[in-house]
């Protein structure tokens, strides 16, 4: 049996992992591709920093995972990625698995103007073709953090 | 069993101090962006960094395919047909790295023996005899000498002889714009 002092702190505690979690997952959109199949994949993406300013070195975050939560690895000469700025300008990601992270894709990028941001996802997963556009958060000016 | 000893070599190598990046994929042989005319006998796998082959795991499975997913013409697969196959590729690869004892699966086409160039950089896989053509995955998962680990693939596709003086001028081609 718990004391109450215990069960407060690991109440406590579990509470605060969820909402760890929850701010881990926020930051990113996710979108289940092969809806119309049995085969089903949920594929994740964001900034690897967030919440994303102006003229700071990020990079993409792409996880791809099954239904049942398993890392998706081995996609990154089947993925292709762009970035379409505010203002259209494109940019071809040159994607690459994250070292370490199984099913985590990456490339790095300086996004230079403030806004939102398209990211498009196409390729293949497993038999499913893929084809999808995400957005970023506003991705807000490095000079709203200058100070003096 | 083999994936703790792995464990524990890695742990041993990093207490070594040794650091740097891990083993990446440099090149295949023979052929020319992952294409071959002919059947191989072998394949080479070159790594940037040496590999511990004892705790290393290296395959090659025969691809199999619906028809619409074969590519219209094995010695010029297009980008779309490319990146179609290597997304099956990466399935096949996940379960066959996986697989223990599986050296009369009917796919795989290596002969299980894999030998290493002298500083280790090098790795050849003996294939079987008259390989039919058709597109093959040339998988690994391994320890390179700085006790990094990585798994990954390539696409070998084997295409009909009788393609050979086509490739041979795509060869010259890519050669002269190198």
């Amino acid at each position: 049996m718990l004391s109450p002092t215990t069960a407060r702190t690991m109440a406590a505690f579990i509470a605060l992992a969820a909402v760890s979690l929850v701010g881990l997952s926020f930051a990113h959109q996710t979108i289940v591709v092969g809806a119309e199949s049995a085969e089903q994949y949920r594929v994740i993406v964001g900034m690897v920093r967030e919440p994303v300013f102006t003229d700071e070195r990020n990079a993409l975050d792409l996880i791809v995972r099954t239904m049942d939560d398993e890392p998706v690895p081995g996609l990154e000469a089947s993925l292709s990625v762009e970035f379409v700025a505010p203002n259209g300008a494109v940019r071809q990601l040159d994607v690459r698995a994250q070292y370490g992270r199984p099913g985590h894709y990456t490339d790095d990028i300086m996004l230079t103007a403030p806004g939102v941001y398209q990211i498009r996802v196409t390729g293949f997963i497993g038999a499913i073709e893929v084809d999808e556009t995400f957005a970023t958060h506003e991705v807000r000016p490095l000079s709203e953090l200058a100070f003096p | 069993m083999r994936r703790l000893h792995r464990t524990a070599f890695a742990v041993a190598l990093a207490m070594t101090g040794v650091v740097a990046a891990h083993a990446d994929f440099l090149r295949l042989e023979p052929g020319i962006d992952g294409v071959v005319v002919g059947a191989p006998s072998e394949v080479t796998i070159h790594f940037t960094m040496g590999v511990e082959a004892r705790f290393s795991t290296f395959k090659v499975y025969r691809l199999e395919l619906e028809a619409d997913a074969h590519p219209a013409d094995l010695t010029a697969p297009t980008e779309r047909e490319r990146m179609r196959l290597e997304a099956l590729a990466a399935s096949l690869a996940a379960a066959a790295l996986e697989r223990d004892d599986d050296a009369d699966h009917p796919q795989r086409v290596d002969d299980g023996a894999p030998t290493m160039s002298g500083s280790n950089t090098a790795v050849t896989l003996g294939l079987d005899d008259d390989l039919a053509a058709g597109v093959y995955v040339v998988m690994w998962d391994v320890l390179a000498v700085d006790a990094h680990a990585t798994s990954a693939h390539r696409l070998l596709f084997v295409a009909p002889a009788q393609d050979t003086e086509e490739v041979r001028m795509v060869g010259a081609s890519v050669a002269l714009t190198m």
